[in-house]
């Protein structure tokens, strides 16, 4: 880390992803954030991810609904409708800021 | 630049808060840099990440900025949010640093910080460039310095949080 970084860490402390909770199990609170209608605006909010890595839900763009179905090796589904992916990390809790072990899922199942 | 958002509540408030067309207008930034997350769910899964009490800091500094701000501010504690994004993708992709939020939903503000060392830097994102020494600042080693610095932060983020 650099002395910039270092100093500014210091002073303002740092996010910590690795306070939420360890578990891949989804719970209410995940349930209900995976089944809220997103708003597609602008193309940024089309699907759900649920990183288990920071146990959080959050939704991602269109473009990064195509890399992850990439990633995870997924057919393209007739209907999105339900699905979301279940990442083992992300840009919030992976140092590298990248998603991690993607795997295409639906709530309904 | 600042954003504030307007009477609505839950989820998409963040959206609100801060209005993608009016960030990408206000930045010219293509938030496709943002590894597939919008601005707005950035600060959302910021706020559940915070090591400490968003109202009370934990770090003596921003804990100190946080006590000189509200008290300008006349405004209770609670009132006065303080976050960190070090080591976020707003850190890493935007370069802001951390942000304080006044109000609620209808009158919230939040004024951003990008904390450096170099005086010559004029690109950045943030509201707010702050200058740091390139010691640091540390109570334990010169108080007088560590409280003149709270202070010209605080100043600085009176006059985005005050009007």
């Amino acid at each position: 880390m650099d002395k910039e970084k270092k100093i500014t860490e210091k002073l303002f402390g740092s996010v910590d992803a690795r306070r939420r909770v360890h578990d891949a199990n989804l719970n209410s609170e995940d349930l209900e954030a995976l089944t809220a209608p997103l708003r597609g605006e602008a193309k940024m909010e089309v699907i759900n991810v649920f990183c288990v890595g920071h146990h959080s839900v959050f939704p991602i763009s269109l473009d990064g609904r195509t890399e992850l179905t990439n990633m995870a090796g997924a057919e393209v589904p007739a209907s999105w409708d339900g699905k979301y992916f279940q990442v083992s990390s992300c840009p919030f809790c992976a140092k590298d800021t990248n998603f991690h072990g993607p795997v295409l899922k639906d709530f309904r199942m | 630049m600042r954003f504030e958002r307007s009477g609505v509540t839950g989820g998409i408030v963040e959206e609100e808060l801060f209005g993608k067309s009016r960030y990408e207008e206000m930045t010219h930034i293509n938030e496709g840099s943002f590894k597939f997350v919008s601005v707005p769910v950035i600060i959302n899964q910021l706020r559940k990440m915070q090591p400490s009490d968003p109202t009370d800091p934990g770090r003596d500094f921003a804990n100190t900025v946080h006590y000189y701000v509200f008290e300008e501010l006349g405004i209770d504690a609670k009132d006065l949010r303080f976050y960190t994004s070090v080591k976020s993708p707003l850190d890493v992709f935007q370069g802001i640093d951390a942000w304080f939020e006044t109000g609620d939903n209808g009158s919230m503000k939040m004024v951003t910080i990008d904390c450096t060392l170099n005086p010559k830097k004029d690109e950045h994102k943030a509201d707010i460039i702050f200058l740091v020494p390139e010691g640091g600042l540390d109570r334990k080693v010169d108080k007088e310095q560590f409280v003149h610095y709270s202070k010209k932060l605080a100043t600085e983020v009176v006059k985005f949080l005050g009007n």
